[in-house]
């Protein structure tokens, strides 16, 4: 039985570059996030220490699809959704990559204002998305 | 410079008996994987299960604790921070993601539940960060730890 489990990351960061929209062969729309985090701690001599990670999060059909109109490298972002776990061929050698599949994203602040050259007449810089609960992307890729 | 947040909350079962050892500098390191499963309707309706299974790390005391409380099949709540580290192998670099455990909570423990809070075990949190910065990247990946990852290059993706 499948039982009562639960798969859920939050960040809040800063954008690397600018996302790109990309699209499958079955026509779905989907764009990756490169996002930073950075934590401060103190050291054991109570020097203040900093450490970034980096994060891969992808977003799929209509969020990828705004994502990419709005969101700019170094916008500061929140993101909610789930671990996945995937594999791939390179070189002829299976390789894995964990990403976080997006549910929900807001825009916290714009690094730049910019112009808006999307068409969309939304001045509001936030925007949520939550896919509907029987959707899944996995089913898509 | 503005805060920034790392979260990951996961509830499910581990897939086999957890490991633990202890790092050359000291620090006790307990590793094992959880299973969490997502239940949804595919486009013909019928009922599919989509599996995840997530690679957790547990420092310091709290690792005994875990190995302690935890074994194959045990249903555990981690929270902690998700975090990407490098290694060579085979003179190639390959990236693994790994759930760095900051609190625990034994779902299955008869009785009382019991809760292991991983900052407590130390004098003070940035105690606990210091060790687990310092040791995640010292650490080589275990035998049965298949979550070779890739560094995510854009041209690497298969769509």
């Amino acid at each position: 039985m499948a039982g009562r489990s639960l798969n859920r990351a939050q960040l809040i960061g800063n954008v690397g570059k600018d996302p790109e929209l990309r699209k499958t062969p079955q026509g779905n729309s989907v764009c990756t996030l490169r996002v930073a985090t950075t934590e401060f701690y103190r050291g054991r001599n109570g020097e203040r220490k900093e450490i970034t990670d980096w994060h891969s999060v992808v977003l799929w059909d209509r969020l990828a699809e705004i994502a990419v109109q709005k969101i700019r490298k170094s916008d500061r972002i929140y993101v909610e959704g789930k671990l996945r776990t995937r594999s791939f061929e390179k070189d002829g050698v299976t390789k894995f990559v964990t990403e976080i599949i997006a549910q929900n994203i807001i825009i916290l602040s714009r690094k730049q204002p910019r112009t808006e050259s999307s068409g969309d007449s939304s001045s509001d810089d936030t925007f949520n998305i939550n896919y509907p609960s029987d959707y899944n992307p996995s089913a898509t890729s | 410079m503005a805060f920034s947040m790392n979260k990951v909350i996961i509830i499910g079962n581990l897939g086999a008996d957890p490991e633990f050892r202890t790092s050359p500098q000291g620090v006790n390191i307990c590793r094992f994987r959880v299973a969490t499963t997502e239940r949804y309707r595919d486009r013909n309706g019928n009922w599919q299960d989509d599996t995840e299974w997530h690679n957790v790390v547990v420092f310091g005391p709290a690792a005994e604790t875990a190995s302690r409380m935890l074994k194959k099949g045990s249903k555990v709540c981690i929270e902690g921070r998700n975090k990407t580290r490098q290694y060579e192998k085979n003179g190639e670099t390959h990236y693994i993601t790994e759930v760095i455990a900051r609190s625990i909570v034994y779902l299955d423990s008869r009785g009382e539940r019991s809760t292991s809070d991983v900052s407590s075990s130390f004098s003070d949190f940035t105690d606990t960060t210091s060790y687990y910065l310092s040791d995640v990247q010292d650490i080589e990946p275990t035998a049965n730890s298949s979550l070779d990852t890739d560094s995510l290059e854009e041209d690497d993706l298969p769509f």
